[in-house]
């Protein structure tokens, strides 16, 4: 187990590598630099400085004139190129070191004063709960319902439940975001707010205002998050329970007359709870990385929205370490569950042959 | 075919119907009209010498072999003022229409001959262009136009459409009679259509569409008969004074902040994000049964490698990869159609590469591919005649649902702004247009045929995968009967 947790591990390197350097040269690629909106306020109009001087400067702190491959090292590191960097590469000493491989991602280009590695984690802070809650909720919803369904094969319920399933399963995020916004925000109903993680005035309310303020502002996007993943896991558990519950062991249960009850909670859903269960390793990497539409429609200052943004302000390593960071997520998330199945069923072994 | 496969097909197909014939359906120029168009007249009255003037120019020289001679200039020429007598044409009255083809054939021996006697064109010309004046209030002996019958949309049919036209025939005829008869009718069916295309590309670029609707408003059009499409609109038609309009009245689904008709831009816009859609899942079975099949016949390194590589592809957070992709490409150079339908398939490709692999493994060690060995079929007859095909309906399964895949990555790419762009934008990007929450009808109907486009696609995929499941089968035949049936 150990082995094989240590070996997946070691793959993860040409992995992360392979990665790294796809983004690196897809956002390097792109047209226009970082040092193009140097000097500029947000929609582009020029300040007071001269911005080809800030701009000149900014290119050749951060290697933007150098050939690709040599800002690629100097981003992988774990030497600092740059002029001030290490001095066996002709720089001054002043910062030998640079890099993912010293474990540092960075300042953004244009506020030098925001660590890569904080601002990540400050939107974490902002995704985390909603993907968090919003899965959670898919959880909690898609297990009995796919149950139900199951159980209840072929009856008004079920095709009800199954055709609304599919409907949801179809029906573009961005859009869903949009009506609910229209039905339930200002414009419609009025019941919930639509921008936003809490209201401007909302640093004053504390307590319980305060919390209820919050929880208002996360029932949209959270619902937005939760129906796909509500979707495809009450599918995925009306489909796994349909094939145990035709399976001789339940069949066996009942005939030895074990209340219908014990037979479906015990034996029917451990069994058929085991796919859902090595499912969440998948949905890890949403879980961190959270979600541009959403995060765009709801004016959530997220991953997403970070991500999002930086791309289209060319901050290459604010864009290179959230993927990065992504990355391991997914990786760190098939690991886990393949660990999870052989957790929850013990009749899998792994680490016997690579199972890919 | 199941009855869901089939649902789902009709809706693709009926989607496809609107996106095809969106042309047809809405648009500005009317499909018929009978009547005399002074404004064309007019303009190809005026310029009529200016054209042969600068035709004269080119000719020049055409006889001699001058060094700065421009074939290509010189055929464009001929053109222009062949299209202007062609306009002047319909409609004239003799004895001018006899006078105007005294020009023409003048015009013609000038240009198969490269000469002329006499006056010079230019001069013949600027004489005919007099006697050719409309009759008004001031001028009773001028030229009263004949009401002459027309077809402006048909003329300004692109050959692609006509074709694109005559394939969903083609396959609508094939879906009604439940499946494909015979091969030789399809072939025939879609050579039709290429020849009609290319008749079609003889007839394009009629001047006389040329503001057309403006012409009838203003009366410088005189129609006794007009058959307007079903809808009435171009897609960039501007109605400044009839802007933000809600569903209902002249407008059917309403109008956008420029008083655009919401329903014909949905048509227009529709063939974007069919196209994005039809497009990837093309690129998506190449890449992913190419590489799945490398990786599952050769093994070994090859397979490492190709695992490596999908499991980096899938590390990506894969709407940024594709956004930053579509920013790597201009959309001056390449269509925006094409960008996008590459950047998602070379994002997506990885679920039919692994199935495709795991089907080669498998059936790799089963006894048809010994028998085939055994026959003495070389490895390349093998793969490309017995693992690839029998590998294929699982992959279907998955194209479908990789065609809903593209659907939405497309309406969301162009929601958040970066994709189709004028003069109409795809689904997402009509979404995207107006955030505006008290005008819903902007939103609503663009996102509902998203949606549909993909219940549709799933609808197929699911069916498929009904019917290619045994399990299933014998579920539902036990469903029907209430009996077991052995498996």
């Amino acid at each position: 187990m150990l082995g094989f947790v240590l070996r997946r591990l070691l793959l993860l390197v040409p992995t992360v590598l392979g990665v790294s350097l796809v983004t690196f040269a897809l956002v390097h690629l792109v047209p226009g630099d970082p040092a193009a909106f140097a000097g500029r306020d947000r929609d582009g109009v020029a300040g007071d400085v001269d911005t080809e001087a800030v701009a000149r400067g900014l290119r050749r702190r951060y290697l933007l004139d150098e050939p690709l491959w040599r800002q690629y090292l100097h981003y992988l590191g774990p030497f600092d190129l740059s002029p001030r960097g290490h001095t066996a590469f002709g720089g001054s000493g002043e910062s030998p070191w640079n890099g993912v491989l010293a474990l540092d991602l960075g300042t953004e280009f244009l506020r030098p004063q925001v660590e890569i590695a904080g601002e990540l984690v400050r939107r974490l802070r902002v995704t985390l709960p909603m993907t968090g809650l919003a899965l959670f909720l898919a959880y909690l919803i898609a297990i009995p319902l796919g149950m139900h369904s199951a159980l209840r094969r072929g009856t008004l319920f079920d095709r009800a439940a199954t055709t609304v399933v599919f409907a949801l399963y179809a029906v573009p995020v961005f859009w869903a975001g949009l009506l609910l916004q229209q039905a339930l925000g200002g414009a419609g109903l009025g019941w919930l707010p639509t921008l936003g993680l809490a209201s401007p005035d909302g640093g004053e309310l504390t307590g319980l205002a305060g919390f209820t303020d919050r929880l208002r502002h996360l029932v949209l996007p959270v619902t937005c998050y939760a129906y796909g993943s509500l979707a495809y896991l009450s599918r995925q558990m009306r489909a796994g329970m349909i094939e145990v519950v035709s399976s001789d062991f339940v069949r066996t249960a009942r005939a030895k007359g074990l209340p219908e009850r014990t037979v479906v909670l015990k034996h029917a859903l451990r069994n058929s709870i085991v796919p859902l269960v090595t499912l969440f390793g998948s949905v890890l990497p949403a879980l961190v990385g959270g979600s541009i539409v959403v995060e765009t429609i709801f004016d959530v200052p997220g991953m997403g929205l970070y991500v999002y943004e930086s791309l289209l302000r060319r901050e290459y390593d604010a864009v290179l370490g959230a993927v990065l960071m992504g990355a391991v997520t997914t990786v760190a998330g098939v690991l886990l569950s393949d660990v999870l199945l052989a957790w929850v069923d013990p009749r899998v072994r792994i680490g016997g042959r690579a199972s890919a | 075919m199941t009855s869901r496969t089939r649902i789902g097909l009709a809706l693709l197909l009926a989607l496809a119907g609107a996106a095809v014939f969106a042309p047809l359906l809405a648009s500005d120029l009317p499909l018929y009209m009978k009547g005399a168009n002074e404004r064309a007249y007019e303009r190809a009255r005026r310029t009529l010498p200016i054209a042969v003037e600068e035709f004269e120019s080119t000719w020049d020289f055409a006889g001699l072999t001058y060094e700065g001679f421009d074939a290509a200039l010189y055929r464009m020429e001929i053109d222009a003022v062949r299209s202007r007598l062609d306009t002047l044409a319909s409609g004239l009255p003799e004895p001018q229409a006899a006078r105007l083809e005294g020009f023409r054939s003048e015009f013609d021996t000038t240009v198969s001959q490269h000469r002329v006697e006499g006056p010079t064109l230019v001069e013949l010309a600027r004489q005919l262009v007099l006697e050719l004046e409309l009759a008004d209030e001031d001028d009773e002996n001028g030229v009263i136009l004949e009401a002459a019958a027309s077809f402006p949309l048909l003329a300004a049919l692109r050959p692609s459409e006509v074709f694109f036209a005559g394939t969903w025939i083609v396959a609508t005829v094939a879906f009604l009679r439940r499946g494909v008869r015979s091969w030789t009718r399809i072939t025939r069916g879609l050579l039709l259509a290429a020849a009609l295309a290319l008749a079609t590309g003889l007839l394009a670029g009629d001047p006389r569409t040329v503001g057309l609707k403006d012409g009838l408003a203003d009366g410088s059009v005189r129609a006794t008969t007009v058959v307007f499409p079903p809808v009435a609109f171009g897609y960039a038609e501007t109605h400044l004074e009839a802007s933000l309009q809600p569903p209902g009245g002249e407008h059917w689904l309403g109008t956008d902040g420029l008083g655009r008709d919401v329903l014909s831009r949905l048509l227009h816009g529709g063939r974007l994000s069919l196209a994005v859609g039809l497009l990837t899942t093309v690129l998506v079975l190449g890449i992913g049964v190419a590489l799945g099949a490398l990786a599952g016949l050769f093994g070994g390194r090859v397979d490492f490698v190709f695992l490596r590589v999908v499991e980096v592809v899938q590390s990506f957070p894969s709407l940024l990869l594709v956004l930053a992709g579509v920013a790597l490409v201009p959309a001056r150079e390449v269509h925006p159609v094409v960008t996008i339908a590459v950047a998602i398939a070379l994002v997506r490709w990885t679920g039919i590469a692994r199935l495709v692999r795991g089907e080669c493994l498998r059936l790799r060690e089963l006894e048809f591919t010994l028998a085939a060995r055994a026959l003495g079929f070389g490895g390349f007859r093998i793969a490309f005649r017995h693992l690839i095909p029998s590998a294929m309906p699982p992959v279907l399964v998955a194209a479908a649902f990789a065609a809903s895949d593209a659907v939405l990555t497309e309406s969301a790419i162009s929601f958040l702004g970066l994709g189709t762009g004028p003069p109409v934008p795809s689904w997402g990007g009509l979404i995207a247009a107006e955030r505006d929450l008290d005008i819903w009808w902007l939103q609503l109907f663009p996102g509902f045929l998203v949606f549909v486009t993909v219940v549709a696609c799933n609808l197929v995929g699911e069916g498929l995968r009904e019917a290619l499941d045994p399990r299933a089968r014998r579920e539902r035949r036990q469903l029907h009967t209430g009996l077991e049936v052995p498996a």
